[in-house]
């Protein structure tokens, strides 16, 4: 008869737990209205990213006095934040809109991670190698077709954690872009946005 | 006694349970931004955010210029009449000459802080030349420290 007892309540208390295991849900990411998080989410990147393409937008650094459009790279985005940290979740945007706004081309030849499109290189390693008489010639690329970049999108992500008080603790996280012109080094754009969080000492934001 | 405690603590924990009604964003037909030749005051725009942010956020000023570059950028003025500090999230979303909507990464939504009988202000441009209009929503601003 315990046994039986025992089996009821072991029963009952698998099933209360299992009613209390959250379901998973889809985030509603246009309009996520969830909770913040000590660590950096997608919203803090998205904030980043409007922010940061607003201001180069508005300051007309890319406008040409000739008319046509400057050929831009990303080079190093430096994560030194202690999160694992793809700095593409930053620059892949900002990319992305400055594209779309017809003022820039991309280039996927050099990148500060290497060729965005490896295949750009690929190809061409192919060409001079001796499986080139494989493909059928005049569809390789020539010699002395990629565009060099004109200007370049750099910066950094750190964090600092400072103590609020006793049971608080806040940090911040900067980000800072620069746009500089490759062949003289000059800087023409840069902004720092800066999100802070506070929340309690004991959850560790990395 | 012992039943009017009891009743309290039901009232308390009510309260507790108590949300604040989310107010939904209604464009009303004639909701639009002004245009570039008439660009003083866009009241629907003020209404919209005086309705949703509480009544004492008030819009009195938009002000639409056009970029050396072509980008349609838009300045938002207004006023906190209350004596507390207010927050509010707004979101653009811009649109061409067809009314189509442009799919970008910057319509995403922005917070505003603005202290207690202060003015505030803030600009948004657009993501390409090709953007003609645009309608601005709002919401109450969220997972804010006090």
């Amino acid at each position: 008869m315990k046994k039986i007892y025992f089996a009821i309540i072991l029963v009952s208390l698998t099933m209360v737990f299992a009613g209390c295991t959250a379901g998973t849900k889809n985030i509603d990411v246009v309009n996520d209205e969830g909770k913040a998080v000590m660590e950096l989410d997608y919203r803090d990147f998205d904030k980043a990213a409007v922010e940061m393409v607003q201001s180069m937008i508005a300051s007309g650094v890319f406008k040409k006095a000739d008319g046509s459009r400057y050929v831009v790279t990303t080079a190093k985005v430096l994560n030194d934040t202690m999160q694992r940290i793809d700095t593409d979740q930053l620059t892949f945007k900002i990319e992305q809109e400055l594209m779309n706004s017809g003022m820039v081309t991309m280039t996927s030849a050099v990148g500060g991670k290497g060729a965005p499109d490896q295949m750009v290189h690929q190809l061409r390693e192919l060409r001079d190698s001796e499986k080139a008489d494989e493909f059928k010639q005049g569809t390789l690329p020539g010699k002395g077709q990629i565009i060099a970049p004109e200007l370049s999108i750099s910066g950094k992500i750190f964090q600092r954690n400072v103590r609020y008080d006793n049971n608080l603790q806040q940090v911040e996280y900067y980000f800072q872009l620069r746009v500089s012109e490759i062949a003289s080094g000059a800087s023409y754009w840069q902004k720092e946005t800066l999100i802070g969080k506070r929340g309690s000492k004991k959850v560790v934001p990395w | 006694m012992k039943k009017m405690i009891f009743t309290m603590c039901v009232l308390v924990l009510l309260a507790g349970c108590y949300q604040q009604h989310d107010p939904q964003v209604k464009l009303q037909t004639d909701v639009r931004s002004d245009s570039l030749d008439n660009n003083i005051i866009t009241k629907p725009i003020g209404a919209v955010v005086s309705f949703l942010i509480g009544q004492n956020i008030k819009v009195n000023n938009v002000k639409e210029v056009r970029t050396p570059e072509g980008f349609l950028e838009v300045q938002v003025s207004g006023r906190n009449e209350s004596a507390f500090k207010k927050r509010f999230d707004y979101r653009t979303e811009w649109l061409d000459a067809n009314g189509m909507i442009i799919d970008s990464v910057m319509s995403k939504w922005m917070t505003v802080s603005v202290p207690g009988n202060s003015d505030f202000s803030f600009k948004v441009i657009a993501p390409n030349p090709r953007a003609a209009d645009y309608r601005i929503n709002t919401r109450v601003a969220k997972n804010m420290d006090q």
